[in-house]
């Protein structure tokens, strides 16, 4: 029997449409690109969708080239003479502390500026100029110690944030006394994530995600097309998950007792410095923030980390768009009231919530 | 609605349904084998497949010395590094799809391979 010709239209038609409706479901995420650096102490993976692989690998290397720019500027650690101490701001106002203003990049200054202003929300508690007082414990050096009394107290002379002046007109940093030393390690990871989301963005990428460990920032929806579900590491079982957050042009970050930690006499002592005592605060086990900028999340994640948890929430609370997840030092889980249709608790044993 | 209508509506159902379905076929996962990677300074040096009761151990140059990796029941670990502190040893053993250990100083990466339950872990 002859087919019509109906059906062979029908048919062709629908091989046609099939074909069509399946290249619309995988235009959007038709290409997957991921790279990883060792940057700023931690690894940064970008993962980036789109339709076309050249765009997708040239606006990943633009992101990443924007994130070693920023981690240059704050480096605080190279040695003087070389190419890298020149290319660091950091190194350079705490280098003139007591003699002289220093003029910085745009991006160093807004850095600072925030500082000061989450610094004066947590009524001393955070602050940037707390570097002597982590050099003192050895963070970010090869041995860590306790300090002694003294040393402490002489670290915390020079942790003042009002000593801190800040020339907006001229872009100028000037540290007051001698000795100050500025530490951005609570802000820099969290403002080059932002930046390189914007120049991803610049470069047409709707849908990515820059990972700095830890420190996350998603644009658009994942390759499913659905919010990206970013896990809470549970901070006393590296292999747990204690919940798990459906986000959307997001960022969040994390600061916790249990990454950077060392022991002595059986007891541990983690980096998360208090500028009130000068030693680790101990009122969280780990803090979780979420708001629109990477930056604001990264400060915030330490700021609140070092304040009460309720004192913490409150304030979280008050802020726009921001939201907060605690981990008491009792182990209690405290959430803002906006997170409630974004966060799935999954603890398990061990963790009390409502 | 013409004979006709009727059919140009039936093709559009049925045509996004096969593409659905075909869409649904060619995203699909295609094992079931477990691998844990290990990434050295941005390069692949080893790929292990996770075994039942399989046990080893090697040593692999990092960027500031030597790294102990070992591979126990399915689950893989940096047992000793020579980086001053020790973050990746505190990490003990990994096993669950979407898990890494990551040492800086030495710039290595291990993570298993297999499709996780979240796209990322914030820590």
């Amino acid at each position: 029997m002859m087919m019509s010709r109906k059906a062979i239209i029908a048919g062709v038609g629908l091989v046609f449409l099939v074909v069509m409706t399946y290249g619309f479901l995988t235009s959007e995420t038709g290409h997957e690109y991921e790279s990883e650096q060792f940057l700023m102490d931690t690894l940064v993976s970008i993962k980036v969708y789109g339709k076309d692989a050249v765009v997708l690998e040239k606006a990943t290397a633009e992101a990443f080239s924007e994130m070693r720019r920023v981690a240059a500027l704050v480096d605080r650690f190279p040695e003087k003479g070389t190419s890298a101490y020149e290319k660091s701001d950091i190194c350079r106002i705490n280098s003139q502390a007591g003699i002289e203003p220093v003029r910085v990049e745009e991006d160093v200054f807004s850095m600072l500026k925030a500082a000061q202003e989450y610094s004066r929300l947590s009524e001393g508690a955070f602050g940037i100029t707390v570097a002597p007082l982590l050099d003192i414990w050895g963070f970010g050096k090869a041995t860590q110690k306790v300090p002694t009394a003294e040393e402490k107290n002489e670290a915390l002379k020079l942790a003042d944030e009002k000593k801190v002046v800040l020339d907006e007109n001229k872009q100028t940093v000037f540290l007051q006394e001698p000795g100050m030393r500025l530490d951005l390690g609570a802000v820099a990871k969290g403002y080059a994530v932002e930046k390189a989301a914007e120049v991803l963005q610049e470069e047409g990428i709707k849908r990515a995600m820059i990972n700095a460990g830890g420190n996350i920032k998603v644009i658009g929806e994942n390759r499913e097309n659905s919010s990206w579900r970013i896990g809470i590491q549970d901070p006393r079982d590296p292999s747990g998950i204690i919940g798990i957050l459906d986000l959307k042009d997001e960022a969040v970050a994390t600061s916790g007792d249990y990454i950077r930690y060392f022991e002595e006499k059986g007891i541990k002592y983690h980096h998360l410095l208090s500028l009130e005592t000068g030693y680790p605060a101990n009122m969280n086990i780990c803090v979780t923030v979420i708001s629109p900028d990477a930056g604001e999340a990264d400060i915030l994640s330490t700021m609140l980390f070092l304040l009460d948890s309720e004192e913490a929430l409150d304030l979280a609370e008050g802020i726009e768009d921001t939201e907060a997840f605690i981990v008491t030092s009792d182990r209690r889980i405290l959430h803002t009231s906006g997170l409630a249709d974004k966060l799935e608790i999954t603890a398990k044993e061990g963790y009390y919530y409502d | 609605m013409t004979k006709a209508d009727r059919w140009l509506v039936f093709m559009i159902l049925l045509s996004g349904m096969l593409a659905w379905a075909i869409h649904g076929y060619m995203s699909r996962e295609t094992s079931t084998e477990i691998y844990a990677v290990v990434k050295v300074q941005g390069e692949v040096r080893k790929e292990i497949k996770l075994t039942e009761g399989e046990e080893s151990s090697f040593v692999i140059e990092g960027k500031t010395g030597p790294v102990m990796i070992e591979v126990r029941d399915k689950k893989v670990r940096i047992a000793e590094s020579s980086c001053p502190q020790q973050i990746c040893v505190r990490r003990s053993w990994i096993s669950a799809p979407g898990e890494s250990i990551i040492c800086v100083p030495n710039e290595i990466v291990i993570y298993i391979d297999a499709p996780a339950p979240v796209d990322a872990i914030t820590r």
